[in-house]
């Protein structure tokens, strides 16, 4: 693939990202991507970022944290710490329509996370690749 | 690997990412709300573990089973969940996050006036005395600490500079009430620690200032 190639997938991967909902997702992305080294690295950086965004509600990360709260915080009752929660200030929620949000371990987000992972580390071999055998763009 | 492979993957991963479950229930509200928290816990969980381990405090969650996080920041309330510290079986210290505490302006006034917006800041996560109601006074808090899952820009070195100011003196160095973490000694009076964790590694290329403030920048990737 060549630039252009790289420069149209993520145009493609941002209209796709505001088209399911997430265009607050795509535009606090693009605001963190600065100093752009080509449009490969937009692109990388891009995926990086949004597989980030993914994993911080996977089953993994949160499972992670859950396991450092409870090795290293007792409860009153003794029982487990079940889980984490964002309390909806009055004012949001008159806003937002909800009291609470409770983070639940999502698998699904833990395996897109994955793919993405996969997707960047195979576009940087293929990029390598070519920039061996042409010396780069 | 061509054009149209790598569209198809990044086209089944976005929308597998806006239709799982827990993504229909963050759309409640708006994303930047959820993965700010979600990364704020991160941390959380991160300085929790760091106090028990280096510092030894006994450390407890009252009034929740629930890790609790707040959407807006505002004073203290007692009937919050939030952590206590112990030392040795005494309560020495409390965990607060989202909290907003007054100001050294607001104390050097002479804190009897009616206090305004600008004489108080939100801290993300707040180490304070034991038994503070409302918003602490500057001089209670031992550790504030903002976490940043964002771009880090001058524009936010800036905020936390005026923070610092906020909440201490510049002064010849001082012993926290810590033994080593996050450290021993401050270049502030009152003595209270201040870091900044951030996703983006750029984070330590502003980091310099908080040598001289005492601000610590830390890279904590998600």
């Amino acid at each position: 693939m060549i630039n252009d190639d790289y420069r149209e997938i993520l145009q493609y991967a941002r209209r796709m990202m505001r088209e399911a909902g997430l265009s607050g997702v795509d535009q606090r992305i693009m605001s963190d991507l600065r100093d752009s080294e080509g449009p490969f690295w937009d692109l990388t950086f891009y995926l990086k970022r949004l597989a980030e965004e993914v994993s911080l509600g996977s089953d993994v990360q949160l499972a992670s944290m859950l396991h450092r709260f409870r090795r290293h915080v007792d409860t009153e009752s003794e029982e487990a710490i079940e889980g984490i929660s964002v309390t909806i200030s009055d004012e949001d929620r008159e806003r937002y329509a909800v009291e609470r949000i409770d983070f639940s371990p999502d698998r699904e987000l833990g395996l897109v996370a994955e793919k993405l992972r996969i997707l960047i580390e195979e576009l940087h071999g293929e990029y390598r690749r070519h920039s061996d055998r042409w010396g780069g763009e | 690997m061509n054009k149209q492979a790598v569209k198809e993957r990044i086209e089944s991963a976005i929308r597998r990412f806006a239709s799982a479950p827990s993504s229909e229930a963050y759309k409640l509200v708006p994303q930047s709300l959820t993965s700010g928290k979600l990364y704020e816990a991160h941390v959380l969980s991160i300085v929790v573990e760091r106090l028990s381990t280096q510092e030894n405090f006994q450390i407890s969650l009252v009034n929740s089973l629930f890790i609790s996080l707040k959407s807006s920041p505002g004073p203290v309330n007692r009937s919050y969940p939030h952590f206590q510290l112990r030392r040795d079986g005494r309560l020495v210290a409390e965990l607060w996050t989202d909290v907003e505490f007054k100001s050294i302006s607001y104390d050097l006034r002479g804190a009897q006036v009616p206090i305004t917006r600008g004489d108080y800041h939100e801290l993300d996560l707040v180490l304070t005395d034991p038994g503070v109601d409302g918003r602490p006074k500057h001089s209670q808090v031992w550790l504030g600490v903002e976490c940043k899952n964002t771009g880090y820009t001058k524009g936010l070195l800036k905020e936390i500079l005026g923070i610092r100011r906020e909440l201490s003196l510049l002064h010849s160095p001082r012993a926290t009430q810590f033994s080593q973490w996050p450290r021993a000694q401050v270049p502030a009076e009152p003595p209270s620690c201040l870091m900044v964790f951030s996703t983006d590694p750029i984070v330590t290329h502003y980091s310099s200032p908080g040598d001289v403030f005492g601000i610590d920048f830390e890279h904590e990737p998600i």
